[in-house]
């Protein structure tokens, strides 16, 4: 039987209930902070630019400020009023400014440890159309000793750092002009050795902070504060010494500022491979008793120059594969390539997805400079929706989806921690023309005996239509590029017959060539594989039919 | 040295002044066609990855080209992120937006 008491707690649970769903607005705890500070900018003895990790700060204001000398929060905070606001157009960051108690003055002292903490609130609109209002306590140390940091800097050359502090530097100073306008000026820094006997080096410095807009002079960016570009003079940056400081530069507080003791200087490792590399050069010399000195260079120069153009990439291109006498094991096909590559992508909104537009021209000569061949390629590849998905491009669109589920358990997911999918396609189609031609009449010698004949001049014009597939089933994948070729003009190519005679013919009209890859990988991380190259067709610029298999073992680490 | 503070926080809209942070988020944004604003620690292969078209050298010289052209004036100008930079240093948002603040 239910006595008087239980009967009273509930009809005042009953009413608490109700008043709580008539309420228009209420309060609620919020589970996190509001704002999860990652990081923060010093911006002068009495501000300071709070970085919010993803979080837009906009209708946040801060209140119950208190700052703290040290990290010890059961002792009495400093006598300094904190008013927390959104930082104007930096929606990550949050400005908080510092205002002593006796109303002037400075707050911050250099080389201090501080622990600020306020407490933030948002309001918002929640279910039913009722304000909500957010809040949340954020404390945060902050250190005024500030040391910098050195980093290889993410743009413009090896020899091109960035030194970051979590102050603002002086300005003028070095990295600006004499206005404290970033500027690209001569700068040192100070190295020691291992004896601590400091030097100076030559360098080139320019601060980073910029106003977060011409219109808000005074304004800084958050992100810029605090960040200088050095550019050390001299090649050998790893013999320079350990970086110790910059000459000149200052905190805002007015303290000199040194590097973090870890700081080093280095260079970037170079490419593992030709394909990887920009500049490539590979030169083999031999002699010996009783025959001729030879030598073979191997040597490519493609460097993308510069960012696009309107959306063009210019690409010079300049490979040789040249020779005299022989070198033991290495052989060269007499080949000397110059050209110029450019392509684009352009974006579209259907079921094409995209046109990659390229066109490249090509001059082929030999060592000798006696051929003189001038061609030009002219391509689009287009691709579908649907139909790009190889095995390595699906794992990270998996990793996309399952990074967000695992933030939301605090999990920290690499994309090495996503497992490919079984299967991958890929199949793109292209449209392509192939002009130019041989400028002069070439002699060709057959490869075995000592016939030769002249293979006179010609005019090339190819439409070249292609498909190109690929189908991965786990390890096993399958690349296949077929290229159905029509000779629009008629061109003169030498066979040699059987018997090492040669013989000139002249060819026109469709000319298929088909190329199917077959690769096994033999370890899960793809180190070992076994590939098979099977080509059956012609294939400029002879023309001869080709049927044949190569089969090849690749190695990477 | 405290800056003005005066304006208010407001969203993003194409004729108000922004961070760097705030205008590589954006930019990066209409680049993949997300709905929402990428995270700094995104990787940008990972936001690509849904296109029709590979990232390395598509979707890089898309980016590096969107780059260029909105980082084109003061105060912050860029001009000088290439394909390479894109699809060998250059691996998050943030990184993007650093890299930014390096162009000499």
């Amino acid at each position: 039987m239910m006595n008087a008491s239980r009967i009273f707690r509930f009809a005042l649970l009953g009413v608490l209930a109700a008043l709580l769903a008539a309420m228009p607005s209420c309060y609620a705890d919020a589970p996190n902070t509001l704002c999860s500070v990652v990081g923060y900018k010093i911006l002068s003895s009495n501000s300071i630019a709070i970085q919010c990790g993803g979080v837009d700060t906009s209708g946040i204001s801060g209140e119950d400020g208190k700052v703290f000398l040290g990290t010890d929060l059961a002792s009495p905070p400093l006598p300094v009023k904190l008013t927390v606001t959104p930082y104007p157009f930096a929606s990550r960051w949050l400005f908080v400014l510092l205002t002593p108690g006796s109303g002037t003055g400075d707050v911050l002292k250099a080389k201090t440890k501080y622990t600020i903490q306020f407490t933030l609130s948002r309001a918002g609109t929640g279910d039913k159309g009722a304000t909500s209002i957010d809040r949340g306590s954020t404390s945060t140390q902050i250190d005024t000793s500030g040391s910098l940091t050195l980093e290889a800097a993410l743009v413009g050359g090896p020899n091109n750092y960035r030194v970051t502090s979590n102050l603002a530097f002086q300005r003028p100073g070095p990295g600006t002009d004499k206005n404290g306008k970033n500027a690209l000026e001569s700068c040192t820094f100070i190295v020691q050795d291992y004896t601590a006997a400091f030097s100076t080096r030559h360098a080139k410095c320019k601060q980073a902070q910029v106003d977060i807009s011409n219109d808000r002079p005074g304004l800084p960016d958050p992100f810029t504060v605090g960040t200088l570009q050095l550019l050390p003079e001299g090649t050998d940056l790893a013999t320079q010494g350990i970086p110790y400081a910059i000459t000149g530069l200052e905190n805002v507080l007015g303290a000199p500022i040194t590097l973090d003791p870890k700081a080093r200087l280095g260079q970037e490792q170079a490419p593992a491979t030709k394909d990887a590399s920009s500049y490539y050069v590979n030169a083999s010399f031999s002699a010996g008793r009783g025959s001729k000195p030879g030598w073979v260079v191997d040597a490519k120069a493609a460097p993308p120059i510069g960012s696009p153009f309107h959306g063009w990439q210019f690409s010079p291109t300049a490979t040789a594969n040249i020779g005299h006498n022989s070198v033991s094991g290495t052989t060269y096909t007499d080949t000397i390539d110059l050209g110029l590559t450019e392509a684009r992508p352009i974006e579209f909104g259907g079921a094409l997805a995209e046109i990659y537009a390229s066109g490249s021209f090509v001059y082929e000569t030999d060592r000798e400079f006696d051929r003189d061949n001038l061609t030009g390629v002219a391509d689009l590849r287009y691709n579908f929706r649907q139909l790009y998905s190889p095995r390595a491009v699906e794992a990270l669109r998996l990793f996309g989806e399952r990074q967000k589920i695992a933030k939301s358990h605090e999990i920290n997911l690499q994309p090495g921690d996503v497992s490919p999918p079984f299967l991958g396609h890929a199949l793109d189609f292209h449209t392509g023309i192939e002009f130019g031609g041989a400028a002069v009449d070439t002699t060709v010698k057959a490869t075995t005996g000592k016939a030769t004949i002249v293979l006179p001049a010609y005019s090339i014009f190819r439409i070249v239509p292609q498909v190109h597939g690929l189908l991965e089933l786990g390890r096993l994948s399958i690349d296949a590029t077929g290229t159905p070729r029509y000779l629009a003009a008629t061109e003169n190519t030498v066979v040699q017959l059987p018997n090492n005679t040669l013989q000139l013919k002249t060819v026109q009209g469709w000319h298929g060539y088909g190329v199917v890859t077959p690769a096994f990988s033999l370890d899960p991380a793809g180190h070992f594989s076994v590939s098979a190259t099977y080509k059956d067709g012609f294939a400029p610029p002879k023309f001869a039919r080709i049927n044949a298999v190569q089969l090849g073992i690749l190695v990477k680490y | 040295m405290t800056p003005d503070t005066s304006t208010t926080q407001s969203s993003l809209t194409p004729e108000q002044p922004a961070s760097v942070q705030d205008r590589v988020a954006a930019l990066v944004k209409r680049w993949a066609h997300l709905k929402e604003l990428p995270k700094d620690d995104d990787l940008l292969t990972v936001l690509w990855a849904p296109q029709a078209d590979p990232f390395d050298p598509d979707g890089a010289q898309l980016l590096a080209d969107a780059i260029k052209e909105e980082f084109a004036g003061p105060p912050v100008i860029c001009q000088c992120i290439t394909v390479a930079d894109l699809t060998k240093k250059i691996k998050k948002v943030s990184d993007l937006a650093t890299a930014v603040t390096e162009c000499p």
